[in-house]
């Protein structure tokens, strides 16, 4: 076997297991794929070890025989009459032809049903119908995006009791929209994207009884400020969530700080999240908005883009460039220092609440 | 035809003649009920039934428990229809007053008859069951037996073609629990359809029924509903009077889902839409409890499904519970 050759059908195999695509197929269909001759032993033989080696599945697979049709016949027949030409073999004293079938072990790729995009803290969040725009463009196919927009958060962050009514209006919200896509024939699962204060929000929600009926799809935190031992793990057992991508810049200068100032944050998005099914990683240039400059966001949800890879390919091959394993020994800074600061926040925040509160009724 | 028991000879003939019929699946099975050999052809099958039926082994009754088990289930053309207006207590006494109070319940029948005939009645308190006869030959071609002859300066090609004598079995089956009968007909493609819808209706009108046209519910809806549940849907064809849209998978395994292309138009199609829906569905063991990987093919306006698959009894009522169940659904 050449090895050149062999190793362009092994770059095809993982492209075809990484991506969750074309992963049935005869060794016809293959052998064109790769360029191919059908009558190839060695390329037979190269399909035949990736069975030996529980990487696919033979099955012999049926085709009509009658030469205007010459189609692939379902598995689950009798193999007595075509269904599409409606050719009977016994009548025609023919058979249906046999050639060996493929199938890789592997899940297929996932489709981005529906979306919903949470910002973060002192911001319009533009990026988000930017978000929206770029991925009805990019996708052939219609993926509704919900934009929660909670309003122009400044100091509401230092105070719990806030986060607690605006995560309780975040979920009640999804609750409303997973409602509405269940009309639509949508899944009940939407995928999410989260920034910052938005992903503590997220987490509120997630660790809510009130909300523990809500179950989600893939999620990714951008510059999370989620704290890194968030139990990730328990809400994928659980079914919670599908999944969750972690991705931290690298730059990131004001995530380390969350934890000082803002009520249950944590650096997630600088040291990464601790859970084993977590998927973290660090694009290093970029800062705490980084995500969303709108040339990083047109790539990050480009068809090979982080974002766009990981809400629809397979997890098991994924494996994105920045991909980092956070050490394991993280402990959040002293609780005494924390309080202190915390407090302080805390104090500023009634200091400025009615200025605040004055700005949100002139400029929600 | 009564209940009488048949001969180890007339028994030999009913297994030769199931042998050419069945799917080689289900004879293995029949013959692991005994302790004879299996074999690996036909041939082998008929020498080693007979062999059982010799030793006693394969008697008269589990051969018709097996029979009425496989033979007129599978591979063949199913038809939902309304159940008849009338109360299953009164059934007893129409068949009784009928004429064909004699094959109520009787034994299987060797006669294949070359027009549509009722064999059996099963009536029990839970359902009505009816099984008609024909014997359809059709002729396969027979290539080994082609020749050629030169007379003269002529040349002459002879195309031979081999007898096959197909048991052609209809069943109308009515279980009083379920919104449904069905009426189930072999596959032949000789067989009038429209005629055996005639031939049903006469004989559940001798049998008591109100004479009245057999109904077709229609299964749009359980394509409309498979298709959006995503898995096993292999084709699917959308229509309506101004046009239509047509999916399909040709791999021999994944459906549409397995193919994200055409996955993602499928998602794309509202087909709510739509007045007709046709498709090609799969079941799996794992996932739709069946016995086997079953091709389905539904033709939702007509209430037809045409079984591609081989299979037994509760494979085909499996099926179609699951389809009621979809064509229910909102």
């Amino acid at each position: 076997m050449n090895a050149t050759w062999s190793d362009r059908w092994q770059a095809e195999i993982e492209r075809r297991l990484g991506e969750g695509v074309e992963l049935e197929f005869t060794l016809g269909q293959f052998a064109q794929a790769v360029e191919a001759a059908d009558a190839d032993g060695a390329l037979q033989a190269f399909l035949d070890g990736l069975v030996s080696a529980s990487i696919a599945l033979r099955r012999d697979v049926y085709r009509c025989p009658m030469g205007p049709c010459a189609r692939v016949l379902p598995a689950g027949m009798a193999n007595t009459v075509c269904p599409f030409c409606l050719a009977d073999y016994q009548q025609e004293g023919v058979a249906p032809e046999v050639e060996p079938g493929y199938r890789l072990l592997g899940e297929s790729s996932r489709d981005i049903r529906w979306v919903i995009v949470i910002h973060g803290m002192n911001s319009r969040a533009k990026w988000q119908e930017a978000f929206s725009w770029e991925i009805a463009n990019r996708l052939s196919y219609s993926a509704p995006v919900l934009i929660y927009k909670y309003g122009w958060a400044t100091i509401d962050v230092f105070a719990r009791w806030l986060h607690e009514r605006l995560a309780r209006r975040l979920g009640e919200r999804m609750r409303i929209a997973i409602e509405q896509a269940q009309k639509s024939r949508l899944p009940t699962r939407p995928d999410i994207i989260a920034h910052s204060f938005g992903t503590l929000l997220l987490s509120r929600v997630l660790e809510s009884p009130e909300f523990a009926d809500l179950k989600f799809g893939r999620i990714i935190t951008a510059a999370s400020i989620v704290r890194p031992d968030f139990d990730w793990d328990r809400l994928i057992e659980q079914g919670r969530v599908e999944a969750v991508l972690n991705h931290v810049g690298g730059r990131d200068r004001a995530v380390p700080w969350a934890q000082y100032a803002i009520p249950g944050a944590g650096p997630g998005g600088t040291v990464g999240y601790l859970a084993a099914s977590a998927l973290n990683v660090r694009a290093d240039h970029y800062g705490h908005s980084g995500f969303f400059i709108p040339e990083n966001l047109g790539v990050a949800i480009s068809r090979h883009g982080v974002w766009q890879a990981f809400l629809t390919r397979p997890l098991a091959h994924f494996r994105p460039q920045g991909a980092f394993v956070p050490g394991p020994h993280w402990r959040p800074a002293p609780l005494l220092l924390r309080l202190g600061t915390r407090a302080l926040a805390y104090g500023v925040f009634w200091v400025l609440a009615p200025f605040s509160w004055l700005r949100r009724r002139l400029d929600p | 035809m009564g209940t009488d028991p048949l001969s180890k000879l007339q028994l030999k003939e009913l297994v030769r003649r199931v042998i050419v019929a069945q799917g080689n699946a289900f004879i293995k099975e029949l013959l692991r009920g005994t302790t004879a050999r299996i074999g690996a052809s036909k041939e082998d099958f008929a020498a080693n039934l007979d062999a059982a039926i010799d030793a006693g082994e394969l008697t008269q009754e589990k051969l018709e428990a097996w029979l009425a088990e496989v033979e007129g289930w599978g591979d063949q053309h199913l038809y939902l229809i309304e159940p008849p207006q009338i109360e299953p207590a009164a059934l007893a006494a129409g068949i009784a007053g009928s004429v064909h109070a004699g094959v109520l319940n009787a034994s299987a029948s060797l006669d294949f008859p070359q027009a549509l005939e009722l064999k059996h009645i099963a009536l029990t308190d839970a359902g009505l069951s009816l099984l008609w006869h024909q014997g359809k030959a059709g002729w396969n071609r027979f290539k080994a037996k082609d020749f050629s002859l030169d007379e003269g300066l002529e040349h002459y090609r002879f195309d031979a073609y081999r007898q096959r004598l197909d048991r052609s079995v209809v069943r109308f089956e009515w279980r009083y629990a379920d919104a449904y009968c069905l009426v189930l007909i072999h596959r032949n493609p000789e067989i009038d359809h429209k005629a055996v819808f005639a031939d049903v209706r006469l004989s559940l009108a001798a049998i008591g029924c109100p004479d009245a046209a057999l109904q077709p519910i229609p299964l749009n809806q359980a394509v409309k509903v498979a298709a959006s549940k995503g898995k096993g849907v292999h084709s699917t064809r959308f229509e309506l009077d101004g046009g239509y849209v047509e999916m399909a998978s040709t791999l021999a395994d994944g459906g549409i889902d397995a193919v994200e292309p055409v996955r993602v138009v499928l998602q794309a199609v509202d087909t709510g839409q739509f007045d007709r829906a046709q498709g090609m569905l799969h079941f799996a063991a794992e996932e739709h409890g069946t016995s086997r990987r079953i091709a389905v093919q539904v033709y939702g306006r007509e209430g037809r499904l045409r079984i591609w698959a081989q299979c037994k009894r509760e494979d085909v009522l499996r099926i179609v519970e699951l389809l009621w169940e979809y064509n229910g659904a909102p």
